[in-house]
């Protein structure tokens, strides 16, 4: 596999691309763990988080619990609780943050179904909460009460469906397969989407975000990829499957609704900052990657969360386990003194 | 755009070690100058006199320019220090004992004898030509005219815009290269900034550091938030057990021309002018703004991401008088707007018609009887998100007397007639004047109020908004003014509620990275007054 960054030449994966893949990879996921906090400090601009990100995707596809169909119901049922208790009734303009309704994002209470893509189903007032009933309205006034398994294939409007059981649209394994030698891919992952890793883009936006991950591309003679469309974030690439949640940090707001994210890799000091602070993130693992030719007054802004405190101590094992990390790169990380 | 980033690993794996060589050099009289600059410094600033402040920061932009950059030694230091002021009305009015009269003497030496950093500089350059060695010079925009001026033609090649460094930005987006060369100490803000980076993540072999002796490095220079910054003069970087860090090791190798008698007698570390007059103000009474230059050396800082009155003479503009942000809607070769108003004229319709509280407070009576918690809840939602809301909601509802009781601020009167929802029917325009109604309301308020106009930033909201729908109307005329020149001021016709002008400033240059108090944003300044605001 090749690397071309910035419309460059193509040339083997280079000693700090392959680290980044593999840090992001080898991010300790499962069990009890303490929660961890990492900084990693870059010598210049680059997709160094896409690449943490792609890395700790390609962990999870080897883990067959890494879904969205699990608890998909019950997400659905969240939905329709916010739609019909608190958005529904609202008359003012959205703004969860003002309002400090607790949500962080507006119910319309449409769904979807890949399986009928044109059309759109609203949550009925008749889903019974206490029985735990969802009932969408179907067609022409009618009700349907979806059982758990059927509901699988009807997801929220704007967000990407948990499962997708067309004959295409599900992920292709090649491209990383090939990044991973003899990586373990579960064949289940390749057609369910995933919420639980999420990387949060540059403080300018999602189009900067994916811009800069576009430039970067992996390939061979035979194809190529960009890392934005390996990251397989929602609407970056051509797949309705998404395996990497979104967090916008100039919209401040996530790509799907009730995402429980365990590791966050946050691109940029400023994207960084507001990922620490957010309520959504208190209890995930942050990977903050940042470019240290910045002004100083940022470079302290992020040293400052970097300080061990009666919360968070040095993760001396974790930094003493880690490869050779390439010059010009260093590292911080700490973790939660109880787990 | 910056880089490939494989470029700048590949560098940083080829080079075991970058080096830094300072050269430090010494004058008797440059030296003798900036004693006696210092103590005059020294000795204003302990006067409570705002003028002594002002002298003070004044001789310290000076000195500083001085120190950062190869100035060449003329006339013009001595007229700097004349200018302040006649020599025994000077040191009488201030107290001093023959120190401005000893810093008239140095400058006037300093004259024949030449800038000896100006003469390294030459060298250095010219080694580095002959080496086929590429280089950049960082410094400040506005001090690359004294390393321009180092270079006549047709003998020496000029630099040329590819040579200079001037901001983080810059530097971020350059390829790695063999050698930088910096005129003064690194430091991290102020004047002769430069960003940490280059000690923390360096793109070239070599730091060449011209600089005046006494003049220490700040402390920390070099900093990365994981990990200490690296020590030089230390082959191996130190090793701190809480983080891995980034592994670049630097030698260091300083070399000492020129003698200052003075220097022995007087200058210990903790006098050195960078450490002992230290830019004024506490970061914490700061916040970032953006530089916008304009005409003759001067700019205007406004705070980062505001809105900016502004004219966009490109002839396709959809709309050319506007607010933008600077940097990003508002680019070089537009204008900046800055009105000059004297005092804004209410129209006599609205003071004579009043009223309009009463239709208003009416109908907040009504919402407060009927349901108070949901209607400041409407409110809050709005975005009228004042503490004890509750309690100025009744406050407001209060019959007038002298004053009319309502929000301080125009926007959160504007959303609390728009809660009101009042009847369409009453808010209807009248005659001629077809502002909304909450408009003609809020006039009324501010006539009762009294307050002076161009105070506060209640009014000037009001100007800047009256100005931009003045401005349109002036289009024609602006366009007309505006080609070929880079400002320009327009009066403001007789007959419109402003009285007075708006200044046009053609937009040069946009540079981030300032951090600067409140009393600094949106005034006209002297680039060199502004650089000490300057945070790399």
């Amino acid at each position: 596999m090749d690397i071309s960054e910035i419309q460059g030449e193509w040339q083997p994966i280079p000693p700090w691309v392959r680290f980044l893949i593999n840090l992001g990879y080898e991010w300790p996921r499962s069990g009890p763990r303490p929660r961890r906090i990492a900084l990693i400090s870059m010598p210049c601009d680059s997709a160094a988080a896409g690449l943490i990100t792609l890395g700790a995707m390609v962990h999870d596809l080897a883990d067959p619990q890494t879904n969205d169909v699990d608890g998909h119901y019950d997400k659905l049922l969240q939905y329709a609780r916010q739609f019909l208790e608190s958005c529904n009734p609202c008359d003012m303009k959205c703004d969860p943050q003002m309002k400090q309704c607790g949500y962080t994002k507006q119910a319309t209470g449409t769904l979807r179904s890949p399986l009928l893509p044109h059309r759109t189903f609203q949550v009925s007032t008749r889903t019974n909460f206490e029985e735990r009933k969802l009932a969408w309205s179907y067609r022409n006034g009618m009700i349907e009460w979806p059982t758990s398994k059927y509901a699988v294939n009807w997801h929220i409007e704007d967000e990407p469906p948990p499962e997708w059981n067309q004959a295409d649209g599900e992920l292709s394994p090649d491209p990383y397969q090939r990044l991973f030698d003899g990586a373990i891919i579960f064949p289940e992952n390749m057609r369910r989407s995933y919420s639980g890793l999420c990387f949060a883009g540059r403080a300018g936006g999602e189009s900067v975000s994916r811009e800069l991950c576009a430039s970067t591309r992996f390939g061979n003679s035979a194809m190529e990829y960009g890392l934005d469309e390996l990251l397989t974030i929602h609407g970056w690439s051509k797949t309705n499957l998404s395996r990497i949640a979104f967090f916008n940090p100039r919209t401040e707001k996530l790509d799907r609704s009730n995402a429980a994210s365990n590791l966050v890799i946050a691109d940029g000091d400023a994207s960084f900052l507001k990922v620490y602070d957010r309520p959504e993130f208190s209890s995930s693992d942050i990977i903050g990657v940042i470019n240290r030719n910045v002004e100083r007054d940022r470079l302290e802004a992020v040293g400052m969360k970097m300080l061990p405190n009666q919360w968070l101590a040095v993760d001396t094992d974790m930094l003493c386990g880690l490869p050779s990390v390439p010059k010009g790169i260093s590292i911080a990380i700490l973790k939660g003194r109880t787990t | 755009m910056p880089p490939a980033a494989s470029s700048i690993f590949n560098f940083l794996s080829r080079n075991e070690t970058c080096s830094i060589e300072r050269h430090e050099i010494a004058s008797a009289t440059f030296g003798a100058l900036r004693r006696n600059m210092g103590a005059i410094i020294g000795r204003l600033s302990t006067s409570e006199d705002l003028e002594a402040a002002e002298v003070a920061n004044s001789l310290r932009v000076l000195l500083f320019t001085w120190l950062t950059s190869p100035v060449s030694f003329d006339a013009s230091i001595l007229d700097a220090v004349q200018s302040f002021g006649v020599p025994d009305a000077f040191e009488a009015r201030w107290g001093l004992r023959g120190e401005y009269k000893a810093a008239l003497r140095a400058a006037q030496e300093m004259i024949s004898g030449g800038n000896p950093v100006r003469e390294e500089l030459l060298a250095v350059v010219l080694k580095l030509r002959a080496d086929g060695r590429t280089f950049r010079i960082f410094c400040h925009r506005k001090a690359r005219g004294h390393f321009d001026s180092l270079f006549i033609p047709p003998t020496d090649a000029c630099l040329d815009d590819s040579s200079f460094l001037h901001s983080v930005r810059d530097y971020n987006n350059t390829d790695p290269f063999n050698t930088l060369i910096k005129v003064g100490p690194l430091r991290s803000k102020g004047w002769g900034a430069a960003p940490d980076a280059v000690i923390s993540a360096p793109r070239f072999e070599t730091l060449i550091q011209l600089v005046w002796s006494g003049c220490g490095d700040e402390p920390g220079f070099g900093y990365d938030p994981v990990g200490p910054p690296p020590t030089p003069g230390n082959a191996v970087a130190l090793h701190h057990h809480d983080t891995l860090p980034n592994q670049i090791c630097w030698t260091k190798h300083v070399t000492h021309t020129g003698s200052d008698p003075g220097v022995i007698q007087y200058y210990m570390p903790e006098q050195d002018e960078f450490v002992a007059f230290p830019e004024p103000n506490q970061p914490g009474l700061r916040r970032s703004a953006t530089l916008l230059e304009i005409l003759a050396g001067d700019g205007i800082l406004y705070p980062r991401k505001s809105d900016v009155l502004s004219f966009d003479p490109n002839a396709g503009a959809i709309e050319p008088v506007d607010f933008r942000v600077p940097g990003e809607t508002l680019v070089e070769g537009m204008f900046v707007v800055q009105p000059q108003i004297r005092e804004i004229a209410f129209g006599e319709m609205q003071a004579a018609e009043g009223g309009y509280c009463r239709i208003w407070k009416q109908r907040l009576r009504e919402e407060l009887q009927a349901s108070p918690d949901a209607f400041c809840l409407i409110l809050h939602n709005k975005g009228l998100n004042l503490q004890s809301l509750r309690l100025c909601v009744e406050n407001w509802a209060e019959p007038p007397h002298a004053v009319i009781h309502a929000p301080q601020k125009r926007r959160h009167f504007q959303i609390l007639i728009d809660a009101l929802a009042l009847d369409s029917a009453i808010t209807e325009p009248v005659g001629r004047d077809n502002r909304p109604w909450w408009q003609r309301a809020w006039d009324e308020i501010r006539i009762t109020r009294g307050e002076a106009i161009q105070t506060g930033i209640q009014e000037h909201e009001l100007i800047e908004q009256q100005a931009l729908e003045l401005m349109k109307s002036l289009l024609p005329e602006i366009r007309t003014r505006a080609t070929g020149v880079e400002g320009f001021r327009l009066q403001i016709p007789p007959g419109s509620d402003l009285r007075g002008a708006f200044v046009f400033f053609k937009v040069l240059r946009i540079e981030e990275g300032f951090l600067a108090p409140e009393t600094e944003m949106k005034v006209v300044r002297d680039l060199n007054t502004l650089e000490q605001w300057k945070v790399t």
